[in-house]
């Protein structure tokens, strides 16, 4: 009998000290949904990310989902309709400041120390609320094949921005790039533009990338405060019809169908096929880096100008879901995340920018992450890229304006005729310019 | 006959019960659901607001992509539809002759119905790239200019045309069953008569096969209004909305554009004037269709 009871005893103790055990052993459980553009197998480079965070955590365990790029939208849209949204994730820009604008996204303006947060030009903010902060600093730059200009004796681009081309110089060097089969630029008698094999310029004509020649022009989507729509200016229909007239009247760009399948910006630049292109900063490490081992020698300057200098900073941020049942853990894997330790490798890769001020904060740590063999030579990286990114970068609108991707659709909705020479800028503008009101109208926060 | 009792119909119903719970889960209560959506402002992030008929009213009045998608789809539907059924009556027609490998050549043409539309649209967009793709390497040997086919808002509908007509292989069967059982007394009649081949095809072929042709023809613009796969895997709707068909539109503005109520409301409308267009297909078929021993 006693010995029964000393047996039961000595169950229910052990039972006590695994049950103990289970639960100081048990983590707090968090999702962190991201994507894949090409492959499946960038979802396993990702996964040793987050098996980093979890072996540096004794009280967190981050489990990923990940989805095509393609899909990345509609199965975020899903998951928050049947409100099974993951805790953390990264998110697509324009989509951000929607979420922000349904409540769905925690604060992240309390996770970082005032002198470790990320810069402010990478906050996305909604109502004075800081909702996420970009995984990576990018703007948007000029490259060129500087054997092309060697061969052709012209000066290099600009790289700083106080001395950027005017839009006047920007179209006269390009023309002295442009040739056609015969050997003849775009100045000479008898050029024959039909027949282009080089062309001197192509300036990005993405919905979201060309208004940065409006800003530059004192124009652009909307002001920087999102509170007053400017697509109907004079200025943003001026830029709009200057990027056009490259192809239509100055002859120096590819139409815009032409453009669509063209290969990707390294080979386009190796090949001669264009002798500059306007694109971004992340180009260095996805594209052009490709084409070095085959002797691409390439240049970065900054963007040619209307009134002042200016380009456009994004990224897409990591944000936090409010609804997480574990906030806490979720904004601490955030602030994990985007640590540049983490993500060492896209920098140096020429990939990413670092998002913290302390790696622009002296020349030492600049050269950390910019002084490589991907990156182009430091002195011009610096005033091309990186000072030019402080100091003369504003926010593409989708960082304050909730549903800025239905704008994009809208101006791209009729924007063949613009580019093929059917309408001009200011008549297609002027088109769709009471339902641009109306869309800005709905969505403007206030 | 077995004599119905309360086992039997039991027995019935449970056989039954899956299609029916198909039925009502799979169909009739997302229908349900939609037209309820339909009636909100539900974006998926917050929760809907009942709004009336409003979605509607918008969509008639203010909704600019409305007119033009339909428009989208109508130009593709019936460029797809027509061509389509002139080409696989050719084909079956061909088929149906005694020609060599008869067998093999059926299987060529039935094939790419088979193979998966995005496997498909794939391949056709590099066939279509402009500078690399194989038919504008055609063109340039004849010296004609290249084409940008799926970059040009006016040659983007047209080249997807061209795949869904390649795709018939379906439409092509059908007729080849219908094409068999054309009786062959009928058209020894004709011989008999003097007729040649003109006439056997005009007088005899074509009137009985209008039941088939009716068939294909509504089937073929039901499911060429609901093109989807290629405006979501090549062009996103462009290029300028040159594609921007009333699927893809309603995906967009849905599960893109967290307009819910909006695309519940688009796709009601859709789906009524595509029973519309239905009804009026079978309300004048009585004219045009021949139908044995009437």
């Amino acid at each position: 009998m006693f010995s029964k009871r000393l047996l039961l005893l000595v169950l229910v103790a052990a039972f006590a000290v695994l049950a103990i055990g289970h639960v100081a052993a048990q983590k707090t459980e968090i999702t962190y949904m991201a994507w894949y553009n090409t492959t499946q197998s960038e979802a396993a480079d990702i996964q040793a990310t987050l098996d980093k965070f979890n072996s540096s955590q004794a009280k967190i365990h981050v489990t990923m989902i990940v989805v095509s790029r393609a899909d990345y939208e509609t199965k975020l849209n899903t998951m928050a309709a049947g409100k099974q949204l993951p805790d953390t994730c990264i998110m697509a820009e324009p989509m951000t400041i929607r979420y922000a604008a349904a409540g769905l996204l925690a604060n992240m303006g309390d996770v970082y120390k005032p002198d470790e947060a990320p810069l402010k030009s990478l906050a996305f903010t909604y109502k004075g609320k800081v909702v996420g902060y970009s995984c990576a600093d990018e703007v948007l730059l000029l490259y060129y094949n500087r054997k092309m200009f060697d061969d052709a004796k012209l000066p290099y681009p600009p790289a700083t921005a106080d001395k950027a081309w005017t839009w006047k110089e920007f179209v006269s060097v390009a023309k002295k790039l442009t040739k056609d089969e015969n050997g003849k630029t775009a100045n000479d008698a008898g050029f024959d533009a039909n027949n282009i094999v080089t062309y001197g310029a192509d300036f990005n004509r993405l919905s979201w990338m060309w208004p940065v020649l409006a800003v530059s022009n004192g124009g652009g989507v909307m002001s920087p405060d999102g509170q007053k729509l400017l697509i109907g200016t004079p200025e943003t229909t001026e830029a709009l019809q200057a990027i056009a007239d490259l192809y239509l009247k100055d002859k120096v760009a590819p139409s815009v169908g032409d453009r669509g399948n063209m290969p990707s910006l390294d080979v386009t630049l190796l090949t001669g096929k264009v002798a500059m292109a306007t694109s971004g900063q992340w180009e260095i490490g996805v594209s052009l880096k490709n084409s070095l081992k085959d002797g691409l020698v390439y240049g970065v300057g900054v963007l040619p100008r209307m009134k002042k200098a200016v380009t456009y900073n994004t990224g897409g941020p990591f944000v936090a879901f409010a609804g997480s049942k574990n906030l806490a853990a979720a904004k601490q894997f955030v602030k994990w995340m985007s640590d540049e330790s983490n993500g060492w490798g896209l920098i140096t890769g020429g990939i990413w920018m670092p998002v913290s001020m302390k790696y622009y904060a002296t020349e030492k740590a600049m050269r950390e992450w910019a002084d490589n063999s991907i990156h182009p030579p430091f002195a011009e990286y610096k005033t091309a890229v990186i000072d030019y990114a402080m100091k003369n970068a504003v926010q593409v609108p989708w960082y304050y304006f909730p549903s800025y991707d239905k704008l994009n659709d809208l101006i791209d909705s009729g924007m063949a005729a613009v580019w093929n020479g059917t309408q001009t800028a200011s008549q297609y503008i002027s088109s769709i310019l009471p339902q641009a009101q109306k869309l800005f109208d709905e969505n403007r926060p206030r | 006959m077995t004599k119905r009792t309360p086992r039997t119909t039991l027995t019935a119903y449970l056989f039954l019960a899956p299609a029916l719970l198909g039925l009502f889960f799979l169909t009739i209560f997302p229908m349900l659901g939609v037209i309820g959506i339909s009636l909100t402002k539900w974006t998926g992030l917050e929760s809907p607001t009942y709004i009336g008929l409003d979605n509607y009213t918008e969509i008639f009045t203010s909704d600019f992509y409305f007119a033009r998608s339909v428009a989208a789809t109508l130009y593709f539907a019936l460029g797809a539809v027509i061509s389509g059924i002139i080409y696989s009556f050719t084909v079956a027609f061909m088929l149906n002759k005694k020609v060599p490998a008869r067998g093999f050549w059926r299987s060529v043409f039935f094939l790419p119905y088979i193979v998966p539309a995005i496997g498909t649209s794939i391949v056709w967009s590099w066939m279509y790239e402009a500078n690399f793709g194989v038919f504008n390497y055609v063109l340039r040997l004849l010296k004609i200019a290249k084409v940008q086919w799926l970059q040009d808002p006016r040659m983007a509908t047209p080249s997807i045309i061209v795949m869904a007509v390649w795709g018939c292989g379906s439409l092509i069967v059908i007729f080849l069953a219908g094409l068999q059982n054309v009786p062959r007394s009928y058209l020894e009649a004709v011989e008999i008569d003097g007729g040649n081949a003109w006439h056997k095809f005009r007088h005899i072929t074509i009137p009985l096969m209008t039941p088939i042709i009716f068939f294909n023809f509504l089937m073929s613009m039901i499911s060429n209004l609901q093109i989807f796969v290629p405006a979501y895997a090549l062009t996103q709707g462009g290029p300028s909305d040159a594609t921007l068909y009333m699927v893809y539109l309603i995906y967009r503005e849905g599960f893109m554009r967290n307009n819910f109520g909006h695309a519940s409301a688009l796709s009601l409308i859709f789906f009524v004037f595509i029973a519309i267009l239905t009804a009026l297909f079978f309300s004048t078929s009585r004219k045009w269709i021949f139908y044995e021993g009437e």
